[in-house]
């Protein structure tokens, strides 16, 4: 239900936008579907300080495998299971929010990603 | 050994008040059972002692130091809990569930050694789960997997270990087996066990210190031929019973007669 809600205030900011600059419409377009046509560089200047988060996630690896068992037993096996929970979340949207300014929502990798380190 | 004590405990769930002002003190290298009708607070308690629950007023003691000041690893070295019917991520096999019994006494990027590796061999042995090592958690009956969940704790190796009915769910004989593992535990190892437990026969049986609980406050504490008495049922329980000698082992044993009249 938040989801659902949050979800439709975001897509009014978007269509907002897009009727208050009607000739930028086309870019808005394109960065909606998702696209990596015409990125370079620039794009990646701008996710490189982000980078640094990785190795924070890939620290917590361990952690986030107890917080699978749910929060009580995380909490009885020595985790802050709220606290932890609150900084895999604020590091899981701070880096899929930079991804998405920079390339916009590019379909199906939200179904994907979550399995490909599964798999490792 | 580690201490375990609580002092003018009181816990509600939002507005309503489940436990109020109690002290209660563990004894070390026994088997503690808390008993009392369904939803006087008993698991409330269990849960407050582990630190699951933040206590509305009062101290939980781990070792003399009030538990919420230590780092939760720390608690973790000393004290583990098993909740009431825990889940697991279904593809686990029995053996990587033990291995996260090491997780508190890790750091971020420490890797497993052969002492852990000796550490899970031994609870398996334990709990008899050996044989069973590498299947996953949804292909074992329901004893085998609450043994499973008690082999996790075992590799956390803590002087304390609390369940919060650990027997739910479980026909009489596995009822029994897990009940017999944990006596086992308690007498080989030294370790001290807290549970909550529904059976109020098996408590009797099972217990050293008997805890029987009544609307949030303690009715009654101490060995089981002091509480476990007619008058405690009939007060706690509403239920009128007598009360006859096991002839196994001597311990008291209720025969229900039906609902108390007041």
């Amino acid at each position: 239900m938040v989801g659902i809600a949050l979800g439709a205030i975001c897509q009014a900011g978007i269509e907002y936008f897009m009727v208050k600059f009607p000739d930028d419409v086309n870019t808005t377009l394109l960065w909606l579907t998702g696209s990596l046509w015409g990125r370079g560089w620039d794009q990646v200047l701008f996710l490189l300080p982000c980078l640094v988060l990785v190795p924070v996630l890939f620290a917590l690896t361990s952690k986030m495998d107890v917080l699978s068992l749910g929060d009580d037993i995380a909490t009885g096996l020595g985790e802050r299971s709220k606290l932890l929970r609150y900084i895999l979340l604020s590091v899981s949207v701070i880096l899929i929010g930079v991804c998405v300014a920079a390339v916009g929502s590019i379909g199906f990798i939200g179904l994907i990603a979550p399995i490909l380190p599964g798999e490792w | 050994m580690t201490t375990l004590s609580a002092e003018h405990l009181s816990l509600s769930y939002g507005a309503t008040q489940i436990i109020d002002n109690i002290d209660l003190e563990i004894p070390e290298g026994k088997i503690s059972i808390i008993i009392g009708s369904n939803g006087c607070g008993k698991s409330t308690i269990l849960r407050s002692l582990a630190r699951l629950l933040m206590p509305q007023q009062g101290t939980i003691y781990l070792d003399g130091k009030a538990i919420h000041q230590q780092s939760s690893k720390e608690v973790a070295k000393k004290l583990a809990i098993l909740p009431q019917a825990p889940e697991a991520p279904e593809d686990l096999t029995v053996k990587e569930l033990c291995y996260y019994g090491r997780h508190p006494h890790k750091g971020l990027f420490s890797r497993q050694t052969p002492e852990d590796h000796r550490i899970v061999d031994r609870a398996l042995s334990a709990t008899k789960m050996t044989e069973f090592a590498d299947r996953t958690l949804d292909a074992l009956s329901g004893g085998q997997r609450q043994r499973a969940w008690i082999s996790m704790a075992l590799v956390q190796e803590t002087d304390l270990l609390l369940l919060d009915e650990p027997t739910t769910y479980l026909d009489l004989a596995h009822q029994i087996e897990i009940l017999e593992l944990l006596r086992d535990l308690n007498v080989t190892y030294g370790r001290t066990i807290v549970m909550v437990l529904h059976d109020l026969n098996q408590a009797a049986q099972y217990a050293d210190h008997l805890i029987s609980i009544k609307k949030g406050k303690i009715y009654k504490e101490g060995p089981p031929e002091k509480v476990f008495t007619k008058e405690m049922i009939k007060d706690v329980f509403r239920l009128e019973c007598c009360i006859i000698e096991n002839p196994v082992d001597q311990t008291p044993l209720c025969i229900p007669i039906g609902l108390s009249q007041d």
